[in-house]
């Protein structure tokens, strides 16, 4: 099972993570050098293992679902076909034909780095009142300094996280928001010098 | 020229008051003490659940929540990486697990406690700092 190796292997120190939590961001540079192509490409066979080792599953998290797993108390299920609703219960069917059923659905897969499909509604009114514009992964697209780009007369607005995926790459990360805000604020504090 | 003696007041809107909020709050002030601004500076901060820095990701009673990043790069205050760590130890969190990954209840506590020292900070340095819990819709830009 690869949650049993998974968490042998995290008993032994690994060279790529260690080498991730001392890169001091040093990821999001090399981004930027990147040109559409390279970027599209870490984006679809890359970012997942970089977020893997990065920001990794904390050891006692991945032991509790381990033991639910081997307990039969958590079913692990992708690639969801369709869901009905039918007598009181939510039917979820599957590829390979496979249906549970449940009273409770809880959607927890998170919010949508991509602002041209998000159900936010300030987001769509910004999208619509041009007061940001989407970068080549779908995030809102940013200066160096954390500002959107846009086609107004000023730009005297910041975003910073995960909403900015594409504009850099680790955008979730403590250490990498942190380190956003404090761009951001010098260069907003430098306008009103 | 005195900030007092100004009458420019430049204003600054802090949409979301959960880790990026409360960071880019912290860090506002931060700068601000360093460097000489002859304009008063007025901050809103706003947030439709609340202005307490702990956001969604945050604000959970169960201990079994843990970050996901280490306690040793959760810093709020950039030029202070080590501050997160100080915090935990001078409230006593000092076990060793919370070092590695600590729970997400205690980490809310700690950005909660530095926005709200923050917000007295700025108070001193004559910052009008505004809270408003409201759900923002729309921006929009006049000329």
């Amino acid at each position: 099972m690869i949650a049993k190796e998974e968490i042998k292997k995290s008993q032994k120190p690994r060279l790529w993570q260690n080498l991730f939590y001392n890169d001091d961001l040093l990821l999001n540079v090399i981004w930027k050098k990147l040109d559409t192509k390279g970027k599209l490409k870490v984006h679809k066979f890359y970012y997942g293992l970089f977020l893997s080792l990065r920001a990794a599953m904390p050891l006692s998290t991945a032991r509790r679902l381990y033991d639910l797993l081997k307990s039969n108390k958590l079913l692990i299920l992708d690639k969801i076909k369709k869901i009905k609703f039918e007598e009181g219960n939510f039917s979820i069917g599957f590829k390979k034909n496979l249906y549970i059923k449940a009273p409770q659905i809880v959607n927890a897969t998170g919010l949508s780095n991509n602002i041209l499909k998000t159900d936010n509604t300030f987001i769509k009114n910004l999208l619509s009142n041009k007061i940001i514009q989407s970068n080549l992964l779908g995030g809102i697209n940013v200066t160096n300094t954390y500002q959107c780009t846009n086609e107004l007369p000023s730009n005297n607005i910041y975003a910073i996280g995960a909403l900015t995926y594409g504009s850099d790459i680790l955008t979730n990360l403590i250490e990498y928001i942190v380190q956003s805000t404090y761009i951001a604020t010098s260069d907003m504090l430098g306008k009103l010098k | 020229m005195l900030r007092q003696d100004c009458d420019i007041m430049k204003k600054i809107a802090i949409i979301g008051t959960g880790l990026s909020g409360a960071a880019t709050f912290i860090n506002l002030i931060e700068r601000f003490k360093k460097i000489d601004i002859q304009s008063n500076l007025e901050v809103f901060l706003i947030d439709k659940r609340s202005v307490d820095g702990k956001g969604f990701a945050y604000d959970t009673e169960q201990d079994c929540h843990v970050l996901n990043t280490l306690a040793s790069g959760s810093s709020i205050l950039k030029e202070t990486p080590n501050d997160f760590i100080d915090w935990l130890n001078e409230n006593h969190f000092n076990k060793e697990n919370y070092y590695q990954h600590p729970p997400r209840n205690i980490y809310g506590q700690y950005i909660s406690y530095r926005l709200n020292q923050y917000i007295d900070l700025a108070l001193k340095f004559d910052i009008n700092v505004k809270k408003i819990v409201d759900d923002t819709l729309n921006i929009t830009f006049d000329s």
